[in-house]
């Protein structure tokens, strides 16, 4: 059985994933950003409706949209996606402790693993030249 | 020079290069030894070609004189080219803007004040984007029951942007998806002398109770819930996407 196939996933496995990571993150920030309202709930300890919270989505959001346009174009790609996965470990440790683990941690989770794949690998393709 | 730097220096110079983080950044060769490179963390000459370059602990910036040449730095052992920096840097300026944006109007891009649900009297807040709406409980509490039956009746409610969202609770037993949709919630509602007093209340971790009101018996009570994902279990993690819809019996909105 010919192995190209496997050759090329292996080939771009890490780009993928990179790439993958980099739209997630592109998605919640640019929400955070456009409707951070909506995710004051998320703040640990903090009232969700102070403006602290508020300030607090919005950092988020700005943080993620830098990340996912350094993973995107593959600017210092591993650097990226480890304040990725530390970002998410606290998401899913804070989840965690208000809320119990449950589905949205388990997803959360993923994606933290993802992070530190990302973050693993240093075999990068379509990455922004010069 | 001792024969372990020299070693170290031969190492440090035939390193392989990333193949990752834009510009494949090269050792550079006019450091005259590794101390320079590795521990100093003030500006330190090469001598030979005008660069100049220092280290931190996790940084390293090199400018070269030269005009052939592109600033680079190392963030963490990856290089960063002049593309690099200024993708980064335009992403953070965007990003930056929409945050202000955002302070002064969390809740405003998107659909906007457009997509707002008109009824008779009074509405939820509505204040969605991408075409899902938002609806603030608490917009619509009230400590003073008042029937609706003389309200004005607004639209259908099949034909606003709430109809793929909401989920009766009364009259009739909430459907599982209704029950899912309340996740964060409670309500009770109960029919007497022709009108039904209904209550939701949000569980902890919510605001106060959001809606006290008393309708006609014939209204029909809808929960509002433009996304499921973030609800988990039995806890609400978006509060700004609930709310509750009233329509009459023929389908218009009146609240």
């Amino acid at each position: 059985m010919s192995t190209a196939p496997l050759e090329l996933v292996r080939a771009w496995a890490p780009t993928a994933a990179r790439l993958s990571l980099g739209l997630v993150l592109l998605w919640f920030g640019t929400h955070e950003l456009f409707q951070p309202s909506l995710w004051t709930g998320y703040v640990p300890i903090i009232s969700q409706t102070s403006h602290l919270a508020l300030a607090m989505v919005l950092l988020h959001g700005w943080l993620l949209c830098v990340l996912a346009v350094a993973l995107i174009f593959g600017i210092a790609p591993q650097l990226a996606a480890g304040v990725s996965a530390m970002l998410l470990l606290e998401i899913v440790v804070s989840l965690s402790l208000t809320g119990g683990v449950s589905d949205i941690v388990a997803r959360d989770l993923g994606v933290f693993g993802l992070a530190v794949a990302v973050f693993a690998s240093d075999r990068q393709k379509l990455v922004l030249q010069g | 020079m001792p024969p372990s730097v020299g070693r170290a220096v031969s190492a440090w110079l035939t390193s392989p290069e990333k193949t990752h983080g834009g510009d494949k950044l090269r050792p550079n060769r006019h450091v005259a030894t590794p101390h320079l490179a590795r521990a100093s963390h003030e500006a330190a000459w090469s001598g030979r070609a005008g660069h100049l370059e220092w280290t931190l602990p996790i940084c390293r910036y090199h400018l070269p004189w030269g005009a052939n040449e592109v600033p680079k730095v190392r963030i963490a052992g990856e290089a960063v080219g002049r593309r690099g920096a200024v993708a980064v840097s335009v992403a953070a300026v965007a990003a930056a803007l929409l945050a202000v944006h955002g302070y002064g109007n969390p809740g405003s891009l998107g659909v906007g004040a457009s997509g707002a649900l008109p009824t008779g009297h009074g509405s939820p807040s509505s204040s969605g984007s991408g075409g899902a709406p938002t609806a603030s409980p608490s917009a619509s509490a009230s400590s003073a029951p008042s029937p609706s039956a003389a309200a004005t009746p607004g639209p259908l409610l099949s034909s606003t942007q709430y109809a793929g969202y909401t989920y009766q609770l009364y009259p009739g037993t909430p459907s599982v998806t209704a029950r899912q949709a309340l996740a964060g919630f409670s309500f009770t509602a109960s029919p007497s002398n022709g009108s039904v007093q209904f209550t939701l209340n949000s569980l902890a971790g919510g605001p106060p109770p959001v809606n006290k009101k008393a309708y006609p018996a014939g209204d029909h009570i809808y929960f509002v819930e433009a996304n499921f994902g973030d609800d988990s279990g039995n806890s609400e993690y978006n509060f700004g996407d609930d709310g509750v819809v009233v329509t009459d019996a023929s389908g218009h909105v009146v609240q």
